[in-house]
């Protein structure tokens, strides 16, 4: 084999690992979409929150790294809680636009507390996969990119599970193609959405430890960075739909590693947006999307 | 069971329903008729709870259920079968009933024994159950409409207008099943433009018109008030004898 075919499969490979990545986060705002039909431009921020809180006690205690995952996970359920109290429950029906604005505020909020209580300064993270790359055949892998393939086929199994296989998940996905449908046959909406929250929130928790975890620090940054990707992810696979968001979230991984390899790194972070802007030209229903945005 | 007193809905400055009152008995099959824009449908919707009543009170059995969400009105024992089916497409023909059953706590065989029933009512079901109901025809959609209020078993079981665009067959078919629902204990209350049809299995009705009851009667005193049915049910409904 050629080295530009090895170095470009190598590629493809870490691609679609940190894919699972984008696919994640992608997913994440997808079925907040899909269920509230209103955008949580929050997501990003209650991401970073829980990779934060991860990190107490580990400087306090000097905790393991389970515990750090598990602090993420938990206090972004709470976060995730909170944005669904002050930014969208006392909402009328109908102001669809509303929770752009209450969301965004809450975004705001959360980033300069996080950078008021640690002077903007990254925080370093642990490196629980260690850093030495694993070989495969040919192929160098980076272990923390193959923990975040393994994380995510099992999130989203059990999310998959949890959709199309459980009572809760038929009420989820009622409530997200005819609400008042599924109101009259007794689904509450106001417990699906806060399940809902709960749902994304805990996954906002698992991503934001592989954010902090493949970065080497969590950063004020992520929030930004995490929302622009995520926004991507969720357009490019269709607004609304899961398995789209999943395509959506493997195509810029493999793109993006791509791009680096043939064009250098400081085409990377442009990539999206130009694959995005592209997508909307041509496919504005996004990847896999059937119904128009 | 039902009563209805002094009902008031309104659309933004619009009023649809100025003091509607009515009553069901238990066991009853009492029909509201009227022309397009009556208020018909928002009375419905103002029962089950979409719709947020500006004014007086909706009772059930004997509870205050008036301004209560519709997943709470549906848990008190009312199905609603809205105008339009809003059948969720996506989702199969089995995962429509079961979200029917989705209060029922009796368990898995339970349910499984109440889609054995439904299906009973309208066999078309039995082999459709794996199909997308989006797939369905519009007669097939209008019976899993019916067949996903069946499932909750409501103590009263509210149709809105449910043989509208239908053919002929089909309509006939619909109203046998509505009568024998009626016959083997639910309470009904149809809402029906189509008059001829309705008087044919209520034994009480409503007239409404813009968004009041103009009459209230059995469909024998009905057939007797041939001005009111020229202004209200229209030409379809001239043959009531
Ligand atoms: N969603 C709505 N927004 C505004 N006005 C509505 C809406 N639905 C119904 N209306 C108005 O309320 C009145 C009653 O409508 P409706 O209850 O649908 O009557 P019916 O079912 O008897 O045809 C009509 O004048 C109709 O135009
Ligand atoms: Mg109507």
């Amino acid at each position: 084999m050629s080295t530009v075919l090895l170095d470009g499969t190598e590629q493809l490979i870490n691609g679609l690992m940190y894919g699972c990545f984008y696919a994640l986060i992608g997913g994440g705002f997808t079925l907040l979409f899909g269920v509230l039909r209103r955008f949580n431009l929050a997501y990003g921020s209650t991401i970073m929150a829980g990779a934060y809180a991860g990190l107490i006690p580990v400087y306090l205690f000097n905790a393991p790294v389970l515990v750090l995952f598990v602090t993420t996970i938990v206090v972004s359920v709470l976060v995730g809680l909170l944005v669904e109290f002050c930014c969208f429950r006392f909402l009328r029906k109908g102001h669809e636009l509303a929770p752009l604005m209450t969301t965004i505020g809450m975004l705001i909020v959360i980033d300069e507390t996080i950078v008021y209580l640690t002077d903007a300064v990254g925080l370093k993270y642990p490196a629980p996969f260690g850093d030495e790359s694993l070989a495969l055949g040919p192929f160098l892998i980076r272990p923390d990119y193959l923990a975040i393939l393994v994380v995510s086929v099992v999130s989203f199994s059990a999310i998959f599970y949890l959709l199309y296989r459980t009572r809760f998940g038929r009420a989820m996905r009622a409530v997200a193609e005819r609400p008042d449908a599924a109101q009259i046959l007794g689904v509450s909406v106001r417990h699906v959405n806060v399940l809902t929250f709960v749902l994304t929130s805990a996954l906002a928790g698992i991503i934001g430890f592989f954010a902090a975890v493949s970065v080497g620090s969590a950063r004020p940054e992520m929030a930004a960075w995490l929302t622009g990707k995520g926004l991507v992810v969720m357009v490019l696979g269709g607004l609304g739909s899961f398995p789209g968001a999943i395509v959506g979230g493997l195509a810029l991984g493999v793109l993006e590693f791509e791009a680096v390899w043939f064009l250098g790194s400081s085409y990377r972070d442009i990539l999206a947006f130009a694959i995005l802007f592209l997508v909307l030209i041509v496919r504005p229903g996004g990847l896999l999307g059937t119904r128009t945005a | 069971m039902l009563s209805v007193e002094g009902l008031e809905a309104r659309y933004g400055s619009v009023a649809a329903v100025k003091g509607v009152s009515l009553e069901v008995g238990v066991g009853e099959i009492v029909g509201v008729l009227g022309p397009n824009g009556a208020g018909k449908t928002t009375t419905l919707l103002s029962v089950i709870g979409l719709v947020r009543p500006a004014g007086g009170h909706v009772r059930f059995l004997g509870r205050d259920i008036t301004g209560l969400t519709p997943d709470r009105v549906a848990a008190a024992g009312i199905g609603l079968v809205p105008e339009g089916r809003w059948i969720l497409a996506s989702m199969s023909v089995r995962d429509n009933l079961l979200l029917g059953a989705y209060l029922r706590q009796d368990g898995n065989a339970a349910v499984a024994r109440e889609i054995d029933r439904v299906c009973e009512i309208f066999p078309i079901l039995r082999e459709r159950q794996a199909q997308r109901a989006g797939t369905l025809s519009g007669g097939e959609q209008q019976m899993l409409g019916i067949a996903r209020a069946l499932m909750s078993r409501p103590r009263l079981l509210m149709l809105d207008e449910p043989t509208w665009g239908l053919a002929p067959l089909v309509v006939e078919e619909i109203m046998r099943v509505i009568k024998r629902l009626n016959q083997e204990g639910t309470t009904i209350l149809l809402v029906e433009q189509n008059a001829r049809q309705a008087l044919a299995v209520v034994q009480r009705c409503y007239v409404l018109a813009v968004g009041q009851v103009v009459w209230s009667g059995t469909p024998a005193g009905l057939a007797r008030e041939p001005l009111l049915i020229k202004a209200y049910l229209g030409a379809a409904a001239s043959r009531i004898r």
